[in-house]
Formats: structure tokens, C-alpha cells, sequence
């Protein structure tokens, strides 16, 4: 059997099921309780050691309770979810990116064949504010609906943007989502 | 003897928050203070010490004015000391005390 300090320690933190941070502070300021009257014990067997702290300190398990009780059982709980927050971060993070600097789109049918087929999916650069000819961009049309094309030709304020079997478009440019720089196909 | 101790666990929240009025200290120290002025009486089973000190850390009436750890070691003395609210609470603890221990006497009859 191993120190009974020990032995009992690990007993009591376990029943307790702290946040890390408690846990650590706890561990600690207890074992310098223990640590000083184990050392005023008249033997160093483990099992009678462990049995004086019994008898100074209470059955761990009821110990360790009433420490967790303390603690707070709802401020432990949301500690313990604290160690979500990065994942949280990175996803608003991800939104914002959506939002505000590329959104991904799928592409349905063969209007911009062959530089993207039919069921592509394209990552779309929403600064883009300069255009040229052959760029493939997405744009918004007055139903509200997407639509991907390839640039014919750039006017002041607008873009002529070609689909592959329909009549060419006039965009103007705030309608404009970004341009096309990544495709998975 | 469950009866005499949960009577001393209600006292012993006074008793620590009047210690610790007088001066911060550690928890082992807290327990020993209080077994030896008490004569015995509140050898206050430590399992009871701790809980009771973090319960009022929680509930902002105690905090911790400073750590003390040996280098190299684990162990870890923490100084507890009364808050403003826990300053408050004792005068009010102290003032009920008083309250029943006159009734208590004067039932009792002694």
C-alpha cells in the first residue's frame, strides 16, 4: 500500500471533482494540513496513518463532498466548461471570416463549364473590388438569389457577366459578392 | 454525539470568522488556535474546517491575503483573512450569539 497521506488525499480530491485550477489549490493547501500531522504521528505505517487522518478528518468521500459543495457545484461546472472556450472562439471567429472575408458557394449547374462543372464548390473572396475579364465571380441578382458567372467585359459601375446558356447580365458592381479564387475541382 | 457535533458546526463559523479577525491565518493553524483556546471543545474534525473555509471564500466573507510554498514542494499555506462583508457578518453573528445565549441562560435557569 502506498503513503497513506497520499492514499487518503487522492480520495478525498477525486470525490470532490473539481475544476483543474480548485483542484490544484486544494490538493495542495490539504496536503499541508496532512503533511503536519503526519508528521506528529507516532509511526510511520501507511494504514495507521491513514486511519489517524480518518479519524482527524472524516471518511474522505464525505470530506471530498462537502469540499465540492462548497466550491460550488454550478461554478465548478461552468469552470470546467471554460476549457471550451477556445473551440467557441474559433468559431465565431470561422462566422466572422464568412461574413466578412470569403463565403463558400455551391455551384448547381454548367454556366461557368469548363473552369467550374456542375456541382463544384467555390470559395468566394469578398474584398475583391477589381475586376477583368475572365474572372469568375458570384453576384446577387434582384430575386436575392446567387448566381456564378464569368466577367465578358467591365464598364463603369458594372459587369457584363456571360452564363453559359443564357443571355449576358449587367451587374452593377455593389451587387457584385467577390470573385471565385478557389475551387475544389 | 451527531447531535454535538452538528451544534458545533453552527458555532464554528463564528468562531473562525472571529478568529480570523484577528489576525489572518493558515489552516492548520486555524485548527490548532481554535482546539487550543477552546480547551478541546471544538477539535472541530478538520473535515469540517475546510469546507466551511471555502464555503465563506465563496461567499466573499473570507479571501486569501497571501500563499506561502516551501520551493520544490507541493504544499501550500494559504492565509485567510475577513473581508468587509465578512467584518459585518461576524458583528451580526456576534450580536444573535449574545441574543441566545442570554435566552439559553435564562431558561435553563443558570
Amino acid at each position: 500500500m502506498r503513503n497513506g497521506l497520499e492514499q487518503y488525499l487522492e480520495n478525498v480530491i477525486c470525490r470532490a471533482n473539481l475544476a483543474r485550477d480548485d483542484e490544484r489549490l486544494v490538493d495542495a493547501e490539504l496536503r499541508e494540513h496532512l503533511t503536519a500531522l503526519a508528521a506528529a504521528a507516532p509511526t510511520s505505517n501507511p494504514k495507521e496513518i491513514y486511519a489517524m487522518l480518518e479519524r482527524e478528518f472524516g471518511p474522505p468521500g464525505k470530506l471530498g463532498s462537502a469540499i465540492g459543495k462548497a466550491k460550488g457545484r454550478f461554478r465548478t461546472f461552468l469552470k470546467k466548461k471554460m476549457r471550451i472556450t477556445p473551440i467557441a472562439v474559433a468559431l465565431v471567429l470561422a462566422f466572422m471570416v464568412r461574413w466578412a472575408v470569403a463565403q463558400p458557394f455551391y455551384v448547381p449547374s454548367d454556366v461557368a463549364a469548363p473552369q467550374i462543372p456542375r456541382g463544384s464548390r467555390v470559395l468566394v473572396f469578398k474584398l475583391a473590388r477589381s475586376f477583368s475579364a475572365g474572372d469568375i465571380v458570384v453576384f446577387l441578382t434582384t430575386d436575392l438569389g446567387y448566381r456564378v458567372g464569368i466577367v465578358k467585359d467591365v464598364q463603369p459601375g458594372n459587369l457584363v457577366v456571360q452564363r453559359h446558356g443564357f443571355p449576358d447580365v449587367t451587374v452593377p458592381l455593389d451587387h457584385v459578392v467577390g470573385r471565385v479564387f478557389l475551387n475544389t475541382r | 454525539m451527531e447531535n454535538r457535533s452538528q451544534f458545533l458546526k453552527g458555532c464554528a463559523r463564528t468562531l473562525v470568522l472571529q478568529l480570523l479577525a484577528e489576525r489572518p491565518m493558515y489552516g492548520y493553524e486555524l485548527a490548532a488556535e481554535l482546539q487550543r483556546r477552546s480547551d478541546g471543545t471544538f477539535a472541530l474534525g478538520q473535515g469540517t474546517l475546510y469546507p466551511l473555509l471555502y464555503s465563506l471564500e465563496g461567499k466573499g466573507l473570507i479571501h486569501v491575503t497571501r500563499e506561502e510554498t516551501e520551493p520544490g514542494q507541493r504544499r501550500l499555506r494559504r492565509y485567510y483573512a475577513l473581508t468587509k462583508p465578512g467584518r459585518e457578518e461576524l458583528k451580526v453573528n456576534l450580536l444573535a450569539w449574545r441574543d441566545i445565549a442570554r435566552g439559553m441562560r435564562m431558561v435553563l435557569g443558570h
